[in-house]
């Protein structure tokens, strides 16, 4: 089901010179406007010397995304599955400068400024991580006595559901939490995606599997999960395919670090490993088996 | 099944993993590849045996770099170094319902070099640094070699500094001492029998008829201290003002048996008495820097590869591990850029290793720095853990060492036994990242007659050698866990212990 969305921002990254905006000083405020739809007027009519050139950066709200015009926001592992973005842009709802031009503005998105005067700038939207990561704001240039009128800041985009029915699991510990090392396999029982032309598996923000998976077909694929901090992640796909290009959220991974060291002993007769569950927690132990025995030879195989 | 003009082919032992040239000339016995298996003596082959957890304890011992076998006077124990978070946590493991510790806190410390003494563990923290494309072993900046004495208090640092103060002292009652100008000082002793150089000297003209009386005898502030002896010149004609530049020795029957008392009285005797020289303890190392190597070489304690000089050994007193002479207890093994990596006697001869060299001394009765160096290799040498331990250390086992080389697991009797010991999986061993083989230990299990090498890749690498230590009758596999191993030890004779480090 498609839909609206729009980010807001957490946060000032940069802001050279809060004396620019009168009667806002701090950041909370200047926050609100941002976020806020009333229009704010940012005044620099009662300082005498020059504005000059200024920047104004703020962080995306990457921990809540509101969707369809929500009050509250929906949080990036709360996502609808498949949520896919084909489109997002920063925008201001107005954004005026005083008549005499004097003062201008150019929207700004990471490091990419928009034109002089525009009123929105596309927004990158290779991979969720980055439509939360990359900041955005304005580069402003006035004088002593500019005047402008603002009128919202944030990130407006619009979403589809590319699949809602992809299933994860796992398939080393089938039905058991999932642990570092394990194989995970994505599949969409509707067989409405094709899995062959997946390129990367991202696992929250920071960690991505890239192909070749151990197993890829047009109806799932495996991965292995790598070393990674215990923790809820949104687990997306990346694809190049000729049905579907681009990023889509396929659910959510709860990993746990499972801390099997300590100090064991070979036991003589003892037909399984014994490990413990977590001893840097207590020291339950879980009998597993001892990794696949083999041996090949020459002539007669394995 | 027989087909016609083939005859079957009947194998009825298998002998190991066999990986050197292409997989069509493996023997029909070997096997391209294998995991997780163990031979029997005739040639059978079956599942390895599993493993379980050691201790009993609630909170037991995680993210574990190194195991020991530390052989107390007492019984048989364990040491061992988890490192979380960069902080390296030395504990011991009494048994599986007790470990002490940590005895020994070190931020840095990722590995520690250990070798038993009389009872107690001499330990040496050391890390990995990166020297240009060379990773080196090398004991810690501004850290030291530790002694612990087995009983659950915290490790101290070896050797100790001289008393301070100066002595009060007066003719005691009527005695004897040949008449005149001596020094006079104090020499304490630790729980472990260390002296310290001697301190609190002081001089005082004695009379012939009176013995001497010392009081405000220094205490030492290390709690370790047991003992302290009055060491004492000749008489002395005419001084220089240099107290070390006279020989003391031990005044024969002059000990405060404690560290509590202040006095000394009516000690009496004559220069011909004084027989046990202690000049040579002010030349010691009050402090023994930290080294990545520690062995034990007729009785006495080496330490090398310190953080300053990668090339040095430092050799104690026989029967003195803590006293070694910062004048002539140092050996210099050549220098070539590559830090000593291990020492290990093998009949009477100490062989000193670094990654690619081995050399060798022989103790002459003479002091370490005049003993002769001998090149046995100059290609071949091994690891900080490269030479297989019987029990609790590096040591030979049926008069030869089992080495890792480069070249490959190897025997050594004085020189390296070519074919190696790991012929069969030439291409495997060369096949291990070179860079990593700092990780690799090894560990002899005689009782077994397996040899259990950790490899850089977590996994356990074994050689049955049932059938014969020989290249051609050593049965290898590899043992993988779903836990990373990374240290391996010979426990009570024949039981195998395995460190995991996640």
């Amino acid at each position: 089901m498609p839909g609206i969305f729009n980010i807001k921002a957490v946060s000032i990254q940069t802001q050279t010179g809060t004396w620019l905006f009168s009667g806002i000083g701090t950041v909370y405020t200047l926050l609100q406007t941002l976020n806020n739809t009333n229009p704010v007027v940012l005044n620099k009519t009662q300082q005498s010397q020059d504005i000059g050139a200024k920047v104004l950066v703020a962080l995306p709200n990457s921990s809540g995304i509101y969707l369809d015009s929500a009050i509250v926001p929906t949080s990036q592992n709360s996502l609808p599955v498949g949520f896919h973005v084909p489109f997002a842009q920063l925008q201001v709802n107005s954004l005026a400068t005083d008549g005499d031009h004097s003062a201008s503005f150019r929207l700004r998105v990471g490091a990419a400024l928009a034109a002089p005067g525009a009123l929105n700038l596309a927004y990158p939207i290779s991979s969720l991580n980055t439509l939360l990561a990359t900041t955005f704001g304005l580069d402003y240039t006035g004088t002593a006595t500019s005047l402008v009128v603002l009128d919202g800041l944030y990130i407006l985009g619009t979403y589809t559901q590319i699949s809602t029915s992809w299933v994860i699991t796992n398939v080393t510990h089938p039905g058991q939490n999932f642990q570092v090392g394990d194989t995970v396999k994505i599949s969409d029982p509707s067989l409405i995606f094709d899995f062959s032309t997946i390129t990367s598996v991202a696992v929250g923000p920071s960690i991505t599997v890239t192909a070749p998976f151990p197993v890829q077909s047009t109806t799932e694929i495996e991965f292995v999960i790598p070393a990674m901090s215990s923790g809820t992640y949104s687990v997306e796909i990346h694809d190049n395919g000729t049905q579907f290009t681009g990023w889509a959220v396929v659910g959510t991974l709860t990993v746990f670090v499972i801390n099997t060291s300590g100090l064991y002993k070979i036991v003589s007769g003892k037909t399984h490993d014994t490990l413990y569950l977590d001893s840097s927690t207590d020291n339950t132990t879980e009998n597993v088996k001892i990794p696949n025995p083999f041996f090949k030879t020459g002539y007669i195989g394995q | 099944m027989r087909l016609r003009g083939h005859d079957p082919i009947i194998i009825d032992k298998f002998n190991g993993m066999y990986k050197r040239g292409h997989a069509d000339n493996t023997p029909l016995d070997h096997f391209t590849d294998c995991a997780n298996i163990k031979f029997s003596s005739g040639g059978d082959v079956s599942t390895r045996d599993g493993i379980d957890i050691v201790q009993s304890l609630a909170a037991p011992n995680t993210s574990i770099k190194r195991i020991y076998n530390y052989s107390t006077s007492t019984g048989n124990t364990l040491l061992l170094l988890t490192v979380v978070s960069g902080i390296g946590k030395i504990y011991h493991v009494v048994n599986a319902g007790t470990t002490y510790g940590p005895i020994l806190t070190i931020t840095g410390m990722t590995d520690f070099a250990f070798v038993a003494f009389n009872g107690r563990a001499y330990i040496s923290p050391f890390a990995t640094f990166t020297v240009g494309a060379l990773n080196v072993e090398k004991g810690l900046q501004s850290e030291f070699t530790y002694v612990y004495d087995g009983t659950g208090t915290n490790a101290r640092k070896a050797a100790g500094v001289a008393l301070t103060g100066a002595l009060s002292i007066a003719n005691g009652a009527a005695g004897h001492t040949d008449p005149g100008f001596h020094l006079f000082g104090f020499v304490s002793e630790t729980d472990t029998g260390y002296l310290s150089p001697p301190g609190a000297i002081t001089s005082f003209s004695t009379g012939a008829l009176s013995s001497v009386s010392f009081g405000t005898v220094p205490v030492s502030a290390d709690v370790h201290v047991t003992k302290r002896h009055l060491v004492a010149t000749k008489v002395i004609t005419s001084y220089s003002g240099n107290p070390e530049g006279y020989t003391f020795y031990f005044v024969p029957n002059a000990t405060i048996n404690d560290n509590t008392t202040l006095f000394l009285n009516n000690q009496s005797f004559y220069d011909q008495d004084l027989l046990d020289d202690a000049s040579h303890l002010f030349d010691n190392y009050t402090e023994i820097p930290a080294g990545a190597v520690l062995s034990n070489y007729h009785d006495r304690l080496c330490v090398a590869a310190t953080y300053t000089d990668i090339s040095l050994m430092l050799v104690s007193t026989p029967g003195e591990p803590e006293a070694i002479s910062q004048i002539d207890g140092l050996i210099t093994v050549p220098l070539d850029g590559n830090p000593i990596t291990n020492a290990q006697e093998l009949r009477d001869i100490l062989y000193v290793t670094k990654r690619s060299r081995t050399v060798s001394y022989i103790d002459n009765g003479d002091v370490p720095s005049s003993w002769p160096m001998v090149l046995v290799d100059n290609a071949l040498g091994t690891f900080v853990h490269g030479v297989a331990t019987v029990l609790d250390s590096g040591s030979s086992s049926v008069d030869y060492l089992i080495i890792c080389t480069y070249q490959g697991v190897t025997l050594f009797n004085g020189r390296y036994i070519i074919p190696e010991l790991s012929w069969k999986i030439e291409d495997y061993w060369k096949a291990l990242t070179r860079a990593d083989f700092r990780l690799l230990q090894i560990i002899n299990a005689p009782i077994q007659k397996e040899i259990y090498i950790v490899l850089p890749t977590n996994d356990i690498l074994v050689g049955n050698y049932a059938n014969g230590m020989d290249p051609m009758k050593i049965k290898w596999s590899v043992w993988t866990y779903d836990t990373a191993i990374n240290s391996v030890a010979v426990w009570n004779i024949d039981e195998i212990l395995l460190g995991a480090e996640r």
